[in-house]
């Protein structure tokens, strides 16, 4: 039988969990939107609180009477570890989401995500199954027990580790500085999976939840810059580029400006083709988009505007009655000019 | 005395949760350094709410490990005292500036600038007392064969809190009525714990999640709305 003292310090740190995500889910007005990165950033929080209701259980079930404790405690179990699954699955997709922004580019790796969870959850449904066959050797058991327990807590860090993976890989391929911070998610998990491990109490669903409230505070923060609407940057995100140009982590060469006298949305799908993909986009108003491009000369910048060009001519061939009202003027870096008062220039032409 | 394992298990539990409170004011605290640029009324006292409530968690954090060792040590006893009056002045100074704060989402900010005084009567008396105390013990002691125990005037201390407390209900009911309903069942739920957990202390704990939901509703207020266009 566990001691009481753990069980109730844990069930406080469930229900602390459960409440945090909770009143995020019911306070914030902007997870009600139906975005799919929200969407899945609100399926991370149901799997917290899931998993934090399953953990009580868990712990409920050992102070039941032995006649029904090892089925109702292998079934909890079994259930925290599905759960526990799913919640790395659900972080994964958001990830992906979050640095592609692209549905298409989830559908194309959702199935790789999936595999190795649903393998697992098969596993510990598995264990779960055999433990009742009076037949199995022992020592097929304990291997099943053993592959499903430590695999999926191995699983879990290592899927943590993968994000990493993901959002370095994503810095190195697009050159794109990510707004989006980590680090403020994982180091509340590691404090918890720590103090778990070295404690008698569970702390994981807490500092999962601590975690999520970070990812909150993080996407709020993006989302500032963000106009999601329109897929690019918003004013706010001057800021940042005058940063960049300030600090020289950014050596803009040129830029185009779009002026745009109806619907952005076209416009941005051809601009968003034709661009490399470091480069940001910024909306200025209902007219105008800004996009400031590395290490290009006049040519350079001629032959990016040409194909705009060209791609805004095909869409109008294709799409009659949608013509794509706009002007493109080229912006030169003069030679003594620093990138700071040319990134200045071109905001204030 | 109690058994000193049991001791041990609570303070292992009070200090897990006083890291859990310093992470999530942490967090606050970075991501309210672009709203602390615009400083408001209202941004200056939330960042010295996070401030305090800080220093509760941290000295709650110490109270419970001096607690362990307190019988066996008088100097260890008085650095418990020393460290339970500095918790209780900071949560009740903590408390005193979430009433300041939700005076000021209110949009009473100039009421606030001229009767501030009359508000702060209740913390102000009651950190007189919290100084008196230290030398007469009639709100909190360390006694040598019990620990940390209350005085006859301990009531004081809860007093203070639950006038701001109730003051602060009737101000959050003109604000949000969601999150006042939201809030009482928090603190119920809290209330039911504390009677099987009577000796995990959570009140920085809790403090901090009230901050933590204050500012999601604070950034559901559009911030950067004025910026976009």
């Amino acid at each position: 039988m566990i001691d009481l003292i753990d069980f109730h310090v844990t069930l406080f740190f469930n229900v602390m969990a459960c409440i945090l995500t909770a009143g995020l889910l019911i306070l914030s007005r902007q997870l009600r939107s139906r975005e799919i990165g929200v969407r899945l950033f609100v399926c991370l929080c149901i799997c917290n609180i899931a998993e934090s209701v399953i953990s009580i259980l868990v712990y409920a079930s050992l102070e039941l009477p032995d006649s029904i404790y090892v089925e109702s405690f292998l079934l909890f179990y079994t259930l925290e570890e599905i759960v526990s699954l799913c919640h790395v699955f659900v972080w994964l997709m958001y990830v992906d989401y979050l640095l592609y922004r692209s549905a298409d580019h989830l559908k194309r790796r959702w199935v790789a995500f999936a595999i190795p969870v649903a393998i697992l959850i098969l596993l510990v449904i598995l264990r779960g199954i055999l433990f009742f066959v009076p037949s199995i050797s022992d020592l097929f058991f304990e291997f099943i027990n053993t592959a499903a327990g430590e695999v999926v807590t191995i699983l879990e860090i290592v899927y943590m580790v993968v994000s990493v993976v993901f959002i370095y890989r994503y810095r190195k391929n697009t050159g794109r500085l990510v707004l989006f911070r980590i680090s403020p998610f994982i180091i509340p998990i590691v404090i918890g999976l720590l103090i778990s491990t070295f404690t008698d109490y569970s702390v994981r669903a807490l500092g999962y939840s601590i975690g999520l409230i970070n990812l909150y505070f993080s996407m709020i923060d993006i989302w500032k810059y963000e106009d999601s609407e329109h897929k690019c940057y918003n004013r706010a995100y001057m800021e940042k580029i005058r940063e960049y140009a300030g600090d020289k982590k950014k050596d803009y060469g040129g830029a185009l400006v779009f002026e745009v006298g109806g619907d952005i949305v076209p416009l941005m799908g051809i601009i968003d083709k034709e661009l490399p993909k470091e480069v940001e986009v910024l909306k200025f108003g209902n007219d105008r988009l800004v996009a400031f491009l590395e290490g290009v000369n006049h040519n350079l910048l001629d032959s990016v505007s040409f194909m705009i060009e060209d791609d805004v001519g095909e869409y109008e061939d294709e799409n009659a009655g949608e013509p794509i009202d706009m002007r493109i003027n080229r912006v030169i870096r003069k030679k003594d000019e620093s990138a700071l008062a040319f990134v200045d220039r071109v905001v204030g032409t | 005395m109690q058994d000193v394992s049991v001791f041990e298990k609570y303070m292992t539990g009070t200090v897990i949760t006083d890291i859990a409170a310093i992470l999530l004011l942490i967090s606050i605290l970075v991501y309210t350094s672009s709203y602390r640029k615009r400083d408001t009324f209202v941004d200056r006292v939330f960042f010295h709410m996070i401030i305090w409530d800080m220093i509760a968690a941290v000295s709650d954090a110490l109270d419970s490990i001096l607690e362990v060792n307190a019988a066996n040590n008088a100097g260890w006893r008085i650095a418990l005292l020393l460290g339970h009056t500095v918790f209780t002045l900071a949560f009740e100074i903590c408390v005193f500036f979430f009433i300041l704060y939700l005076l000021g989402v209110a949009g009473l900010e100039e009421k606030v600038n001229k009767y501030w005084m009359v508000i702060a009567v209740p913390v102000l008396l009651l950190i007189i007392l919290i100084i008196v105390n230290f030398f007469t013990g009639m709100l909190f002691y360390v006694d040598p064969d019990t620990g940390y125990a209350h005085g006859n005037m301990y009531f004081l201390v809860l007093m203070c809190a639950y006038i701001y407390a109730a003051a602060g209900v009737l101000l959050l009911w003109r604000i949000h009525k969601g999150l006042v309903l939201f809030t009482l069942g928090f603190v119920a739920i809290r209330i039911i714990l504390s009677h099987v957990l009577y000796s995990v202390s959570a009140s920085a704990f809790m403090l901090a999640v009230g901050m933590v939901f204050a500012h999601i509703c604070m950034m559901n207020r559009s911030f950067y709305k004025g910026v976009e266009e």
